[in-house]
């Protein structure tokens, strides 16, 4: 139950995002490898053609809310920062736990 | 036994609340060159996005502490987490005003760091810098990028509150004849504790204990007007 209502709340941030933010391209809802608690964070590594380049995966946590009833967790990463990771995982500096391999991809939804 | 996480994040947030209240006095200061302030003000920005970055349980503590700018990333997600959805829920347009002010704002701030893109935009607020012939000095340049902070987007940018009380910073007013100066009516902060790792029942608890960091609450207030 948790998970689900985890993955939905995930879910409407990440179409948020993707309202608001132009430049954004996909967003890569991690599933939990590290933390497998009951109130493991919502995790999003997103794919931003408008973030500063800095070589590695950079996640800043941010508190619950009424709507999002959990931990989020964000990073956000330059297309060519996501083409060198997806090219080698270990191209970028990342904390344990921010790979690709458990992710699922959501891309920009087509307008209309 | 080291410090947890939540301790450095804690030290981190409480000595960029210092560093703020410092900024707050050499502006006030009209004898005191802009470059004292502004250096205040880029350190507690700096602390501010490494007290968030610390509540990431997997990032490597030891190279956060150490470390140089992230101010510009932590704003851009920051802009994208939950408290700053609610607020700006329905307001896409106005979301999208707020947001290309205060990234514009961090960038400059974020350049102040001596060690921040020292090549292409050499101005800092610490050491001279060569323009040509002449050796620029921090506290002889006036530091026009950031002539923003004046305004009132930009003085909502520096707002920093306490679950009760002022931290030191002036409360915001618009400042017009509309408003007679009057301050805008108290709205939630929209950052919350770095305690975050704690469940949601405890880190609501904890919320009312922690200062919180960052109105943008009044900067939407003043860009309403424009939209």
């Amino acid at each position: 139950m948790q998970d689900r209502a985890r993955d939905t709340a995930a879910r409407e941030l990440i179409a948020w995002h993707f309202r608001v933010e132009p430049e954004l391209q996909r967003v890569f809802l991690l599933r939990a490898s590290v933390d497998t608690s009951a109130d493991a964070p919502i995790r999003l590594l997103e794919v931003n053609a408008s973030t500063p380049a800095t070589g590695s995966i950079e996640p800043f946590g941010f508190s619950p809310t009424d709507d999002v009833p959990f931990r989020t967790v964000i990073a956000e990463i330059t297309p060519e920062e996501y083409e060198r990771l997806r090219s080698d995982p270990s191209a970028l500096k990342h904390p344990p736990g921010w790979e690709l391999s458990f992710a699922e991809e959501i891309t920009r939804p087509v307008p209309g | 036994m080291a410090p947890s996480r939540e301790a450095w994040a804690s030290a981190f947030h409480r000595q960029a609340r210092s560093d703020l209240l410092v900024y707050e006095l050499l502006a006030a200061s009209p004898n005191i060159p802009r470059c004292h302030a502004l250096h205040y003000l880029q350190m507690a920005c700096e602390k501010i996005a490494k007290a968030f970055r610390l509540r990431d349980t997997e990032s490597d503590a030891d190279v956060l502490t150490t470390s140089h700018g992230g101010l510009v990333k932590f704003m851009k997600t920051w802009l994208l987490s939950p408290s700053v959805g609610r607020v700006y829920a329905g307001r896409d347009a106005m979301f999208g005003v707020v947001r290309t002010r205060v990234l514009a704002l961090s960038r400059e701030v974020e350049r102040l760091a001596p060690a921040i893109d020292r090549d292409t935009t050499p101005a800092n607020s610490e050491y001279p810098w060569a323009d040509g012939e002449n050796a620029v000095v921090p506290c002889e340049y006036t530091f026009p990028s950031l002539s923003l902070l004046t305004d009132p987007g930009g003085r909502s940018f520096l707002k920093l509150e306490g679950p009760h009380r002022s931290l030191g910073l002036r409360r915001w007013t618009r400042g017009s004849a509309r408003s007679r100066g009057r301050p805008i009516a108290a709205r939630p902060c929209v950052l919350a504790s770095p305690a975050c790792f704690a469940s949601p029942a405890r880190s609501a608890e904890r919320s009312r204990a922690w200062p919180r960091v960052v109105s943008l609450s009044p900067l939407r207030a003043s860009l309403s007007s424009r939209l």
